[in-house]
């Protein structure tokens, strides 16, 4: 469990959501268990975590939906644990989008206009935000009328009008196939640093967290076990959860080597591990092996192909083979 | 197996539907035709029928005597309609919405369970509720409340009473099976986007489960409008309604052609409220439910 300072952004000038001891229980569950974290004004930000860690929990607590049984959740200023989500300035865009169906996609970006005290002009704002979001000419459609992508694209407008202290995202993308997933991850981005706006998402996939988000918690049991920068969280894990949640499977007596840092070789090499390969499976880009080592441990080795045959590409199960890496690739555990 | 095979089902698929099309035309669209074709026959003495054509049952039908019996008969079934909704609703939305899920099934069958007694039944045991000696004035009276009995049997509230009684289930098993599968996210979307609960309810809630209320509405408005067990026994001579005026037609006044007439008038009534309904619906852009 990282220290309370650790938690925090190093340039916290401008921090939108804090988050102090939040606790959640359901029954005698734990789902949130302390939770101590800061996030700054205009960040991307992922909450990572396997299923049932807490994540949506701790999104819920920010978006109002829950309440916290303990701990501060100050936005922008102002502790806004016990305040309804109506009064929050917060906005969600849910895992399922969430779209009235009973609504066009305009009167669905309008919903919200109403509640606001400020002098709106509604219609040209909500074309502007179906442009925003690509989906001008558009806001006569019914949301079944939609594919999976436009009704992201509405659900995302429809919180953004309000023009929210923080976005929140629940696993955004996961309802929508690869390859449109991946567009989306590149719009996401896009439509971030335009509106400038906070965005907070959810996700239990760490190469989205990694392309999206500025920052990243990892989250386990109700806890946050690592906050930092993508860079840090991936290249520096600092506990085993962490380090194998990252894909980080190489585990050594107090340190961790990733699989791609670690090199195939059919000789003997000094500092090279020995063993035999147990399997390999060919995934395009690269080629995933598993070696037994002779005393037993399994390790496993991602290797570039480049397309040409050579000793190490031509090993078969069974083979003897020696694992190596260099000193500057073990990053130590706590 | 070849794909001839799935290409053949659907000819036969209709087979399927036989036996409500069977049951259907025997049970309901031969009677249909024998009451339209009697309708315009000529009633003679001692129930005897004479060979028509006539419109005279028709014309006969909306003589001021008889319309005062539709008037009070719309009445009632609107005012059954509407207290039955004001009822329903709260209690289909707290067993779809806000009870534990291991009470669902206990509060649904608590609202099944007066189907287990026959109708006649349960219509007898509000005559002794409702009737002199019966439970309401006693207990008044033990009570030094009131001295005379209140006249509450043969009146129209009775009739209002027995009809509600008899309603409400159909009112709050439609209404609770749209509510129960309303996807909770819009409403935590609506709540999200500023609106209150009670304007969540209103914009989101109220409009989604208009097809199970309107599905309800339908299923009690038109029984009620041909009840005639009901204002039979708890409503007394004075509050014969059009259920009653056909079944007498059929029964002691032996004038089974203006019978048909009344009831082929009724039905021509409830199916151009229904058309005007479905026209509606379409014109708001809405599925029709009926």
């Amino acid at each position: 469990m990282p220290a309370r300072q650790e938690c925090l952004a190093n340039d916290m000038s401008d921090v939108i959501l804090r988050l102090e001891q939040v606790e959640k229980h359901f029954g005698a569950t734990a789902a949130v268990n302390g939770v101590t974290l800061e996030i700054a004004r205009g960040e991307f930000f992922a909450l990572l975590g396997p299923s049932g860690c807490g994540k949506t929990t701790l999104l819920r607590l920010v978006a109002g939906f829950e309440q916290p049984d303990a701990g501060r959740v100050i936005l922008d200023g102002t502790d806004v644990a016990g305040v309804p989500a109506n009064e929050r300035a917060v906005n969600t865009v849910f895992q399922h989008y969430a779209l009235f169906p009973h609504l066009t996609v305009a009167d669905n970006v309008a919903f919200g206009l109403r509640y606001q005290s400020k002098l709106q002009t509604p219609k040209s704002k909500i074309e502007e935000m179906l442009r925003l979001v690509r989906m001008d000419g558009l806001g006569d459609r019914k949301p079944d009328q939609l594919s999976g992508g436009q009704k992201q694209r509405v659900a995302l407008a429809r919180a953004l009008t309000l023009h929210p202290k923080v976005l929140l995202l629940d696993e955004p993308l996961a309802a929508l196939d690869v390859k449109l997933r991946k567009e989306m991850q590149v719009e996401l981005k896009a439509l971030q640093r335009r509106v400038g706006i906070t965005f907070i998402f959810v996700t239990h996939d760490q190469e989205e967290a990694l392309t999206l988000a500025d920052r990243v918690a990892v989250m386990n049991l109700g806890k946050i076990e690592q906050v930092g920068t993508t860079e840090e969280v991936f290249e520096r894990p600092r506990t085993k959860f962490v380090a194998d949640f990252m894909g980080a499977v190489n585990f050594f007596d107090g340190f961790v080597v990733r699989p791609e840092k670690m090199r195939l070789r059919v000789t003997a090499a000094e500092d090279a591990v020995v063993g035999r390969v147990e399997s390999k499976v060919y995934q395009g880009e690269t080629t995933r092996w598993l070696v037994r080592t002779t005393d037993g441990k399994l390790l496993t080795v991602v290797e570039q192909n480049d397309g040409v045959p050579d000793a190490v590409s031509r090993l078969k199960s069974g083979d003897r083979v020696w694992v190596k890496w260099e000193k500057r690739h073990e990053v130590p555990l706590q | 197996m070849k794909p001839q095979s799935t290409i053949r089902a659907p000819r036969f698929a209709f087979l399927l539907i036989s036996p409500t099309w069977l049951v259907l035309g025997l049970l309901f669209l031969v009677p249909l035709a024998i009451m339209l074709w009697l309708s315009l026959q000529r009633a003679g003495l001692y129930g005897v029928i004479e060979p028509g054509p006539t419109l005279a049952n028709y014309i006969r039908s909306f003589e001021s005597g008889y319309t005062i019996i539709y008037a009070r008969s719309v009445w009632i079934a609107v005012a059954t309609t509407v207290i039955c909704l004001l009822v329903s609703y709260p209690v289909a939305y707290y067993i779809a919405l806000k009870a534990r899920p291991e009470r669902k099934n206990v509060l649904l069958a608590l609202v099944v369970i007066p189907f287990w007694t026959s109708f006649l039944v349960r219509t007898y045991a509000w005559m002794f509720i409702l009737r002199d000696q019966g439970v309401i004035n006693s207990l008044l009276m033990s009570l030094g409340v009131i001295h005379e009995p209140l006249p509450l049997l043969y009146t129209p509230l009775a009739v209002m009473i027995g009809q509600v009684y008899a309603e409400v289930p159909f009112m709050v098993l439609p209404i609770y099976a749209s509510l129960e599968k309303l996807d909770r996210s819009l409403l935590e979307a609506a709540r999200d986007l500023g609106a209150s609960a009670a304007a969540a309810f209103w914009r989101v809630t109220m409009p989604l489960a208009m097809p199970g209320t309107v599905a309800g509405i339908v299923l009690v408005f038109i029984p009620s409008l041909g009840t005639f067990i009901t204002p039979d026994l708890l409503g007394g001579a004075k509050g014969m309604l059009v259920g009653n005026l056909i079944q007498n037609q059929f029964g002691p006044a032996l004038n089974k052609p203006f019978g048909s007439a009344v009831a082929m008038a009724l039905t021509a009534f409830v199916l151009a409220l229904l058309w005007a309904y479905a026209g509606w619906a379409r014109r708001r852009g809405e599925e029709v439910a009926l």
